[in-house]
């Protein structure tokens, strides 16, 4: 009963929000929408589409054909329902990630009884209990529906909401071990966005441990799923765009080439307006490793054995290095945060990650109105704030990895860490 | 590397200095704040003015100015036409000053706009503001500066302006024969003060009142008009509540220039000035580029004009540092005080809004109301010429403007004439302040997390040795550690297993953990969250509320505005004191625990802390007024636990401080203290009913001022501040068990 009176509460909300005056305001916050996923660029890209111009040859759209389509055929046929939409798509989304949370809860219940001989005497009272974990799903829930993140980013209209609700029902096909569902959505959400590709290895991870078969053929398996529904998706978009894929360059194009430099919350644009012209290509790529690859393999092989963490971890770092990020994505994987509840007790800079959250959170706004329309700030007071938001953010990933590695510690070996009489330091290896 | 090595090593020493000695420590922030600030008053601490843009060129060229008669002229004809027409009215002599322009050959146009008076019954004001516009012969017209006198009426209890129109008339036929204007000159007359300048402004910007909804955002996909007359109705109850945005219609204007680069702003109502006072301050509290306030100093010296800032006199020599020092706080202290409101004292205040650099320069004579400065009769007086040399240099320089003003300063105090602080130097004044607060959440933060219980209970000596005991036990460890330099995976801890006092760390641990989770159950996130969003919703309605007081006040009582929205906001905030100790206990089955409110108690710190930060980047004078004021409330707040029995004194005293600090108490403490100052011959009672009517002015101008001209200091104050002090306000009167 709970649980339905949040959607209706949330959803209200949302609805609401979308047909106040400060929807246009909103919608035009660099913080909420960037120019992949505004809903202004959104428009007019449909506005050519609709008459007969390719919205690629241009510069301002850059939405995934698929998309296009889709959203042309509501705004012409039923343009009034879109705020419903836009705010279904967002319940949704939290209707999967609490979805996702309790199957996840499940597992966690079994792996923990699995390992229970192997506990010290001592760690028992850090296992979980049911009724401990039976909140977790609710706090995901309350999270997503409620964090003024995602509110302002549903609310703003965004192609994020879309991009969270693949998200959220990849995932939740993966934790239940629908394969070809969870590859088509994870193949769906690169196709939009490109960065969710990395989560292909912690969704193959858990397929795999779904499946209990052969472990390298269930790899194999699902990689193969995710290749071929990604290639129909480009095959398809290209059919949609009559044959041409010239579409790639203005969509996989630019996020990965950054040629529109617009102010976000983001760590590219500040670099890239100091940078010299022939030293760009190196630093793209240097800054596109460092949100796509560079952290895959090493997460990999020391989280292999919780991939619901890695898949969390590399969500959250995607979203931090990601060519134009948005608050939609940091509110989505803070809902993802309340799954590593327990972790808590074991996290030190709590304190100080939401100090930044909150402080960032309102002097963002400030200085941005200050920079734009008093004349009177500058884009450096700007990228400080956005820097030290990015900085918190990494403080709360490598402060929440670094918190499960200590419990798994202090599970294994009880809760004293003295070494020789001596107490000793852990460190992230 | 720190960050991924682990944190907790060591850090239960930190800890626990922290929470012996977080409270001088705040202490000494909040004192090392005040000293920061007097300090910056001394020349030691804050810089010489210089220019930063050298496009500027100031003071280069030959003074040409030679309109001496004819200012002369303008201002006898101004004023027989004042005496003979217009002696009676407000009214503006729109006619004549068409007519002067218009002989001028400018482009002359008038602009008429139109007031609803927001929380009057219908009221409409009407006003016209006459401007022409010389056209630069040599661009076009992409750029403009713009001269502009308010119009005073001689009935008007303020200085008159009429020596600035006809230095205005003067100076635009001097400008009329010169080619080598890059910009154009608008010459603006207003009438209504700064309404009628915001009405220009926004007329010329074009301000759209109306943002569109999303639907009118869809362009051609959004045809069908019934579904829209529908959606219309979802919010019209409360639009028209909250739609204050169409009180000002500013009409259109029928001529334009390009985009404004700097204004300056005339108050003259004699040329026979003894010193020109530069005024700056503006909307909101925002400043001027500090290179427009230079370049305006330092030409009027060139020009042989006295100038002045606040309590300093640039012909004043100040015979030791002391003398100096007191001085540049006193002139800090009167440009804050300027500030603070963010009412702008000048018609240049509102351009600042639209991101265009203007001053005010307003002649004084010797008995000006607004002070006595030293020495002020041997000075000569001005006249017409020096007068219009000085601005012909500040508008030669500014033509030489290759770009829009961005090079110095934006953000800073201003010492004296020539001295100025940065932003750099005063924020560690602010951020020192928000810190005290921060430090207090992150030690009650320490103490909820690892809460010692059992020491509580027990005596206080068992409690000393015990942090005793492991203040030794812990020292010698890290010492060793650090010393060796370690980086120490563990492999095997079972070797240490069987040492005592690892024994008793583990029971302390284990016990902490199952405390914690005890904890962690019996914190309800909802009932604090609903708390929150409550207390916010309500500083929301008292912000809407006036309106309606002044609605029901007029209809009722037959009460003029002010006094209905005075007492009605003190109705309402006797309300809350009353009702909001009781919210706490709202969505909830148990009266809150010791861990809740202390929970409280952090976000009501954090939130403190973001507001000062916040507002000290917009207005640093307010933000610097604010902290300094709630940062004692805020550090005072603490959790009272039924049990241990606090003094009731301490407590009564505690809650006299936040009553005192609620917003409203304030600003009417204040208002009669200031007006026990300002008449010390009156009888208290007189003094306290006359504070009463200037907080009640005081209130209804900071609403008007929101309403027209998006001055977002009420606007604060009641959504931000009055939801803090309610919180604390729940904190200070609720008590906890155990």
């Amino acid at each position: 009963m709970a649980v339905i009176l949040k959607y209706i509460v949330a959803g209200l909300v949302r609805y609401w929000l979308i047909h106040t005056d400060y929807w246009q305001t909103l919608s035009n916050r660099v913080e909420i929408a960037t120019p992949l996923n505004s809903w202004k660029r959104l428009i007019e890209g449909i506005y050519l589409y609709e008459h007969k111009i390719n919205p690629y040859e241009g510069d301002s759209f850059h939405e995934s054909p698929l998309l296009l389509i889709f959203f042309y055929g509501v705004l012409k046929y039923t343009p009034y329902l879109l705020p419903a939409i836009f705010t279904f798509m967002d319940i949704l989304t939290a209707y999967f990630l609490y979805k996702t949370a309790s199957i996840f809860v499940k597992v966690f219940k079994n792996s923990q009884r699995k390992i229970s001989e192997n506990i010290a005497t001592d760690s028992k009272t850090l296992l979980l209990s049911d009724s401990q974990l039976k909140e977790v799903p609710e706090y995901v829930l309350s999270v997503y529906l409620f964090n003024p993140y995602s509110v302002l980013n549903c609310v703003g209209m965004t192609t994020t909401v879309v991009q969270n609700l693949l998200l959220a029902v990849s995932l939740w096909g993966s934790v239940s071990g629908h394969r070809l569902l969870a590859c088509a959505f994870i193949a769906l959400a690169t196709h939009q966005a490109l960065y969710p590709v990395t989560l292909i290895v912690p969704l193959s991870i858990l397929l795999a441990d779904e499946s209990k078969g052969c472990n390298k053929c269930s790899y194999i398996r699902t990689l193969l799923v995710f290749v071929v529904c990604w290639g129909f998706l480009v095959y398809i978009s290209a059919y949609i765009m009559d044959g041409s894929y010239s579409y790639v360059y203005n969509t996989y194009g630019f996020i990965l080439n950054v040629p529109d430099l617009k102010p976000n919350i983001g760590l590219f644009w500040y670099f890239f307006t100091e940078m010299f012209e022939h030293f760009r290509l190196l630093f793209v790529c240097a800054f596109q490793i460092n949100a796509l690859i560079l952290y895959i393999v090493p997460l990999t092989l020391r989280f292999k054995d919780e991939p619901v963490l890695l898949a969390t971890v590399l969500i959250a770092l995607s979203s931090i290095f990601r060519s134009y990020p948005c608050i939609g994505d940091v509110g989505f994987y803070l809902a993802l945060l309340p799954i590593w509840k327990h972790l808590f007790n074991f996290m030190q800079q709590k304190f100080i990650v939401g100090c930044a959250f909150i402080i960032t959170s309102a002097l963002g706004p400030t200085v941005w109105h200050l920079w734009i329309y008093s004349g009177s700030a500058n884009a450096n007071f700007f990228f400080g704030v956005t820097l030290s938001f990015a900085t918190a953010q990494i403080f709360l990933i490598t402060d929440l990895m670094f918190a499960y590695l200590k419990r798994e510690f202090t599970l294994k070996h009880g809760s004293s860490r003295l070494v020789d009489g001596k107490p000793a330091k852990l460190v992230l290896r | 590397m720190g960050l991924l090595s682990d944190p907790e090593y060591g850090s239960m020493r930190f800890i626990k200095v922290l929470k012996r000695i977080h409270y001088p420590l705040c202490f000494l922030f909040y004192i090392g704040a005040l000293v920061w600030f007097f300090l910056l008053g001394h020349r030691e601490f804050n810089n010489d003015t210089y220019f930063s843009e050298n496009a500027l060129l100031p003071g280069l060229v030959t003074n040409e100015f030679n309109g001496e008669q004819t200012a002369k002229q303008y201002h006898n004809e101004f004023l027989q036409e004042l005496e003979d027409k217009y002696e009676d009215t407000d009214e503006m002599p729109v006619p004549w000053l068409v007519a002067k322009m218009s002989q001028l050959h400018l482009e002359v146009y008038t602009h008429n706009f139109t007031l609803n008076y927001p929380l009057g019954q219908g009221q409409v004001f009407k006003g016209t503001n006459v401007y022409g516009i010389l056209r630069a012969p040599r661009t076009s017209s992409l750029e403009a500066l713009v001269l502009t006198v308010p119009y005073r009426p001689l009935s008007s209890h303020q200085k008159g302006t009429t020596a600035g129109v006809a230095l205005m008339l003067a100076f635009a036929q001097f400008a009329r024969s010169k080619n080598y204007w890059a910009k154009d000159i608008i010459f603006l007359v207003t009438e209504h003060e700064q309404l009628g300048m915001q009405a220009w402004l926004e007329a010329y910007h074009g301000l759209q009142s109306n943002p569109g909804t999303f639907y009118t955002n869809l362009g051609s996909f959004w045809k069908s008009t019934d579904s829209e007359r529908k959606s219309k109705k979802f919010g019209s109850g409360f639009d028209s509540w909250l739609d204050h945005s169409r009180c000002l219609d500013p009409g259109t204007l029928k001529g334009r220039s390009g985009s404004i680069q700097a204004a300056i702003n005339l108050e003259f109502h004699t040329p026979k000035i003894k010193y020109i006072e530069v005024k700056v301050e503006g909307l909101n509290g925002q400043l001027p580029n500090l290179d427009l306030v230079n370049l305006v100093h330092k030409l009027c010296v060139k020009s042989g004009i006295y100038h002045s800032y606040k309590n300093s006199y640039a012909w004043v020599r100040h015979r030791n540092n002391m003398d100096a020092w007191m001085n540049g706080i006193w002139t800090m202290l009167g440009m804050m005080s300027a500030q603070i409101a963010g009412v702008p004292n000048g018609n240049h205040g509102l351009f600042h809004r639209f991101g265009i650099e203007a001053v005010t320069l307003e002649g004084r004579e010797a008995d000006d109301p607004a002070g006595n400065p030293p020495r002020i009769h041997q000075l000569t007086p001005s006249n017409f010429y020096r007068l219009g040399t000085a601005l012909e240099s500040i508008f030669r320089s500014l033509n030489n403007l290759l770009e829009r003003f961005h090079q110095s300063y934006f953000f800073y105090l201003l010492a004296a004439t020539d001295r100025f602080i940065s932003i750099g130097q005063y924020m560690p004044s602010l951020c020192l302040l928000c810190g005290a607060m921060l430090i207090r959440a992150l030690s009650l933060w320490v103490s909820l997390q690892k809460d010692e219980e059992p020491e509580k209970n027990e005596t206080e000596i068992t409690d000393k040795k015990n942090e005793d005991d492991d203040d030794k036990d812990v020292e010698p460890k890290n010492e060793d550690i650090v010393h060796e330099g370690l980086r120490k995976r563990i492999v095997k801890p079972e070797t240490a297993l069987k040492q005592d006092t690892k024994m008793k760390e583990e029971k302390q641990l284990s016990e902490r953990e199952s405390k914690k989770d005890v904890v962690e159950d019996s914190i309800s996130v909802v009932s604090i969250g609903a708390n929150y969003f409550l207390v916010h919703l309500i500083g929301l309605g008292v912000m809407n509320s006036p309106v309606i007081f002044s609605y029901i006040g007029a209809k009722y009582f037959d009460q003029p505005s002010e006094v209905s929205v005075y007492y009605g906001l003190i109705c309402v905030s006797a309300l809350i004191a009353v009702i909001s100790p009781f919210l706490l206990k709202l969505f909830r089955n148990r009266p809150a625990n010791r861990e809740e409110l202390t929970i409280i108690n952090i976000l009501l710190l954090i939130e403190m802390a973001t507001l000062g930060v916040s507002l000290g980047m917009h207005n640093i004078s307010l933000g610097l007024c604010v902290c300094a004021l709630y940062t004692p409330l805020a550090l005072f707040v603490a959790v009272r636990s039924k049990d241990v029995k606090e003094r009731s004194i301490v407590v009564f005293c505690k809650q006299c401080l936040c009553l005192l600090l609620h917003p409203l108490v304030t600003l009417t403490a204040c208002m009669m203290v200031y007006s026990r100052i300002l008449f010390p011959e009156e009888a208290i009672l007189g003094a306290l009913s006359r504070g009463r009517d200037a907080a009640m002015q005081a209130i209804m101008f900071s609403i008007v001022d929101s309403l027209i001209y998006g001055n977002w200091l009420f606007n604060v104050a009641t959504t931000v501040l009055l939801p803090t002090w309610i919180i604390s306000w729940q904190i200070l009167c609720n008590t906890v068990a155990g």
